[in-house]
């Protein structure tokens, strides 16, 4: 599904992510990757193998975009380092060619040279291209003439029918002067958000986008 | 049979207080010099904490020549009490007994109200008598070098047996009276319990099942009480029954019976209305300020000591409470019970009356206040449940590995343990019986690889093996774990403190998350305004504002219990008789008579199903009145059956008496019943596990177990170390781990937990067994009859749907568009 921000074309996908084809440019965010091993290390037992699901998910993207490069929008890494890390570095360099760039997120604490020793370009509040600005908080203060592409939310839209039906659905969300991504991470929870007139919401139903507004 | 040193110097101190054995407290005597284990079946105050307590103490006479003398202190007795506010009482009793009798004896405590300096000095000389939790004689597993505290143990005692027989406090109970037999064999159990339907089963899950028969013993007090029941009836009777009214319309009716009694207790159901009920009695009655208090699990201890303390130095009148006056020690002065709202079971209805009329001989009194016009039809019923003095059963739980986990990590903590020898202890319980190998296995895995096999492969850590010992040799983890242990999960709880920092007690996240800085609540009896938040702490001062917001507290909604549910069935055969001998019924007329014109009132051969149209949507409204689990499971099943017919999306509600399936879609009941048997038994199996995994039902067992098994991390009580970071909603956990490991233990459990106590299959198949013997009445409804409306206006929702999710939504989105935005606010 194609949405035009700022008369450039950006196309959704149902993986959660963003394909900006002009660019050649992947937009995720919030992975969270780490974050099953985290709980594992506390002795909260998370089957391990669905921290390979983010990987998955990310091949099957790379394979099928010709990608030149990725923005993570913020909280790449969950927490304090694990071997999550060695699998999210190796995963890195089968892509070398790949230019990456992590804007950090709250959860991002390492040293910042730590992402540089894997080749990631780290902008620690924001990082501006084409008009376009993206940081992993959703910014209260825009410029004029700015549009900010954030994450951090986990946004979810709930949708009431007749007879009392009701639906929860990650969403995209896409205000007059910000965006913020769905998260991406195969553990993470999700935030219900309220929208105002004149915002567009297309959510996430399994394999399927859908325009709400 | 000689007389034993031991029964003189008893015999004399009965004599020297003008005392006489009862009957039953002889039996246990005996029975526990014999060496046997048992369940004791008699009402509180009845002396029964004598029975179980003085053989012990002739026992240790017999065998202690200079039983005056003060030995080194060993752990005798231990005795388990669900209600820390029961020890205090039962302490003091136990003390001057041993006192009396100069026995150099020290009685302890062990709960979570215990201070820390206490719990030292039982370390360094641990107390003859322990009164203790189940959760805190877990703690004291948790302990390096416990197994040397049990040494002396001669007595197990479970007190209020009843109570935690059916929950996973009871596992808890069963697996540490397993562990302590194991290390002291010749330690005798003894329960005492209120009287139940199961007392056979309550005995064998207390003993453990390697106990055998003829060294086990149930004895049966004689002691009946005398219960009179009568209902307040309204004098104007609402037509359109519904749930909202809390009964308060009958203040007026309830006070006149409050003043003429010394003391008076009044049960509600919910933390709630007990609130509201105090705030409206000073309200109306200033004049019983100083003399009314209020009593419920959320208010701070000592606010609860006062009240208890001045019930029985007959201070208070009056006393509006919830179950957290259910238990325990007798308030002497208790003359007349008054319940507010149907009990939901018999057996907790003469619990409560029996808290009254203490004097020997005494008729106890209770008065039963519905808070809606139908419960006036369970006022009958109750009355005849008390005469035919019918008891429900207490199912024991099995098969709990959240429980089961959380217990061996409990013992990795401790003292570690070999796990060949530990299967033989767990499996000599009720619960786990029939655990097979590969579920030991799987639980083992669980705690020390987080997955199914025991090979460790990659930084889990929570149990390790060294050699034969499964131990935690990490500290962080020990120490999560103390924290973290108990089987009560309970909602995110704010503490409520004064500005000064005066603790009140507690209140909900929820309810506190949309208050504003000098919104005005109502709680323990104060307006109280809303200041700020503060690291888990509201903030609060006085306020003079009269109007204030009462808070809610979750909880389950208790449902109505089979016996009571066929009581109700055959009182509504002849319902509409103005000649009825029960004032209930005649009061009720109206209401039965506009039902009958609506629709009908079916007897007990007949199932009613109305349909009916409204702007919500098409509703079916099935009356099978067998009680609110019972419906939960059939509103599924009904709905699965119709859904794999035809796509659809429905909602469903209940209550005690039926059920609704609220859809978008017409359903031409006539039509399906005549094509399709949808009450049948057959594969009845198979279709209850599919609509169970339909609906949300699993998912939300699942939060209490997660928490328990330790997946869910609460976070530190009262402290504000940072814990987010490991914290992850037990439906997102629910989601992952169905996902990729389809095979775990815990999402099994909360099927299957789903499956026996929300849909109890038993219950479900005999209901559809009467069912089919019935003729299916189909009444179309212009406006939702009497008996539909509590059910149409429950926000209480379940969903099941067979339609595509992409099609539900783009229907959501049609019907948004004409609507515009209120959809999505709503």
């Amino acid at each position: 599904m194609q949405i035009t921000l700022k008369d450039k074309i950006f196309t959704l996908l149902s993986q959660k992510a963003i394909w900006w084809e002009e660019e050649k440019t992947l937009l995720v965010s919030d992975l969270h990757i780490g974050k099953i091993t985290h709980f594992r290390k506390a002795g909260i037992a998370i089957p391990q193998e669905a921290s390979e699901q983010n990987f998955h998910i990310l091949d099957e993207l790379m394979n099928g975009y010709s990608i030149k490069r990725i923005i993570f929008i913020g909280d790449l890494f969950h927490s304090d380092i694990n071997s999550e890390w060695d699998r999210f570095c190796s995963w890195r360099n089968q892509y070398a060619a790949v230019e990456m760039l992590l804007i950090l997120g709250n959860h991002d604490r390492f040293p910042i040279k730590k992402y540089e020793e894997s080749c990631l370009i780290v902008h620690p509040l924001e990082f501006r291209i084409g008009g376009f600005t993206f940081s992993h908080h959703p910014k209260k203060e825009i410029e004029e003439n700015e549009y900010v592409i954030s994450g951090h939310i986990h946004p979810v839209i709930k949708l009431n029918g007749i007879a009392r039906q009701q639906v929860k659905l990650p969403c995209f969300y896409f205000g007059g002067q910000q965006a913020i991504l769905p998260s991406f991470g195969a553990f993470t929870g999700g935030h219900v958000i309220e929208i105002q007139e004149g915002d567009r919401v297309v959510a996430v139903a399994e394999k399927k986008l859908i325009r709400i507004k | 049979m000689a007389v034993t040193k031991g029964e003189q110097v008893i015999q004399q101190w009965l004599k020297t207080k003008s005392w006489k054995l009862a009957d039953f407290q002889k039996e246990t005597i005996i029975a526990y010099m014999a060496g046997k284990s048992g369940l004791l079946n008699a009402p509180t105050g009845s002396g029964k904490t004598y029975a179980v307590f003085l053989p012990v103490l002739i026992e240790y006479i017999n065998n202690n020549k200079e039983y005056k003398i003060k030995k080194k202190s060993q752990l005798q007795v231990l005795w388990i009490t669900p209600l820390r506010a029961l020890t205090k009482d039962l302490r003091r009793n136990l003390q001057k007994v041993c006192d009396e009798l100069e026995i150099p004896w020290n009685i302890g405590v062990r709960t979570g109200d215990v201070g820390v300096k206490e719990k030292a000095q039982q370390k360094k000389a641990m107390p003859e008598v322990l009164l203790i939790t189940p959760e805190s004689l877990h703690l004291l597993f948790t302990q390096k070098n416990n197994t040397l505290l049990f040494n002396q143990l001669t007595m197990l005692i479970a007190d209020e047996w009843h109570e935690l027989l059916g929950t996973k406090r009871g596992v808890q109970t069963e697996l540490a009276f397993s562990r302590l037999r194991h290390l002291r064999p010749s330690v005798r159990t003894w329960g005492m319990s209120a009287t139940i339907g199961n007392l056979e089963q309550a005995s064998q899950v207390l003993t453990g099942i390697n106990t055998a028969k003829e060294h086990t013993v149930i004895v049966r007090s004689t002691i009946q009480k005398k219960i009179k029941v009568e209902s307040i009836l309204p004098d104007k009777i609402e037509k359109l029954p519904w749930a909202g009214y809390l009964g308060i319309n009958l203040l007026d009716k309830v006070m006149p019976i409050v003043m003429q009694s010394t003391t008076t207790l009044v049960f509600t159901n919910t933390r709630s209305q007990t609130e509201i009920w105090y705030r409206f009695i000073l309200e109306k009655y200033p004049e019983m300020a100083g003399i009314t208090a209020l009593h419920h699990g959320s208010l701070n201890r000592e606010l609860r000591n006062w009240v208890e303390e001045n019930l029985h130095l007959e201070k208070l009148k009056l006393v509006i409470c919830t179950s957290s006056l259910d238990l325990g020690v007798d308030f002497h002065p208790v003359e007349t019970v008054i319940q507010i709202g149907s009990p939901k079971s018999i057996s907790r209805f003469i619990q409560r009356a029996g808290r009254s009329g203490h004097q020997p001989g005494s008729t106890s009194k209770i008065y039963f206040v519905p808070t809606h016009s139908l419960e006036l039809i369970e006022g009958v019923s109750l009355r005849e449940g008390v005469k035919k003095n019918i008891l429900e059963d207490r199912i024991p739980l099995t098969q709990c590995f959240d429980v089961l986990a959380q217990y061996l990590v409990t013992l990795a903590v401790g003292d570690g343990f070999e796990q060949e020898e530990l299967v033989h202890e767990i499996k000599s319980t009720y619960a786990f019986q029939y655990m097979t190998p590969e579920e030991w296995y799987w639980v083992l895995g669980f705690i020390t690889s987080g997955g199914p096999s025991l090979l460790a492969y990659d930084e889990f850590r929570r149990v390790a093996i060294e050699g034969e010992l499964f131990t935690v040799t990490n500290r962080k983890v020990a120490t999560r774990h103390r924290l973290g242990m108990g089987t009560i999960v309970s909602d995110a709880v704010l503490q409520v403190k004064y500005m000064g920092g005066k603790y009140l007690g507690s209140i909900e996240e929820d309810f506190v998350s949309w208050m504003k800085p000098g919104a005005v609540f109502f709680f323990a009896g104060m307006n109280l305004e809303f200041v700020r938040v503060r690291e888990m702490t509201v903030q609060v001062r006085k306020s003079k504002q009269k109007n204030g917001i009462v808070p809610r507290w979750m909880g389950g909604r208790i449902p109505l219990s089979s016996e009571l549910s066929r009581f109700i069935r055959e009182r509504l055969n002849n319902a509409l008789n103005s000649d009825s001998p029960e004032p209930e019924m005649r009061k009720l007329q109206p209401v039965l008579n506009l039902q009958n014109d609506r629709s009908a009132i079916p007897n007990d051969k007949e199932l009613l199903i109305e349909r009916c149209k409204t702007k919500d949507g098409f509703h079916l409204f099935i009356f099978p009145f067998e009680g609110r689990l019972v419906h939960e499971g059939m509103a599924s099943l009904i709905a699965y059956r119709i859904s794999k017919i035809k796509p659809i999306s429905f909602s469903m509600a209940m209550n005690d008496y039926g059920f609704e399936l609220l859809s978008d879609k017409e359903v031409n009941i006539e039509e399906f019943l005549g094509q399709h048997d949808l009450f049948s038994t057959t594969d009845l199996w198979d279709d209850i596990q599919r609509s169970v995994n339909s609906t949300e039902m699993a998912r939300r067992k699942f939060r209490e177990i997660a928490t328990i098994a330790g997946l869910v991390f609460q976070g530190y009580p009262g402290k504000s170390i940072k814990t987010k970071h490991l914290q992850a909603s037990s439906s997102l956990l629910f989601d992952v781990i169905s996902t990729h490991d389809p095979k775990n233990q815990l999402i099994r459990q909360a099927y299957q937990e789903a499956l026996d106590q929300q849909l109890e299959e038993t219950r479900l198949r005999s209901a559809l067994e009467r069912i089919k013997q019935q003729r299916i009445l189909i009444k179309e409804t212009q406006t939702p009859s009497p008996f539909a409306f509590p059910i149409l206006v429950d926000r209480l929702r379940e969903q099941l749907s067979s339609e595509k999710l992409e099609d539900r939504v783009n229907k959501l989105l049609k019907q948004f568009e004409k609507t515009d935005a209120d959809y999505l606010k709503r």
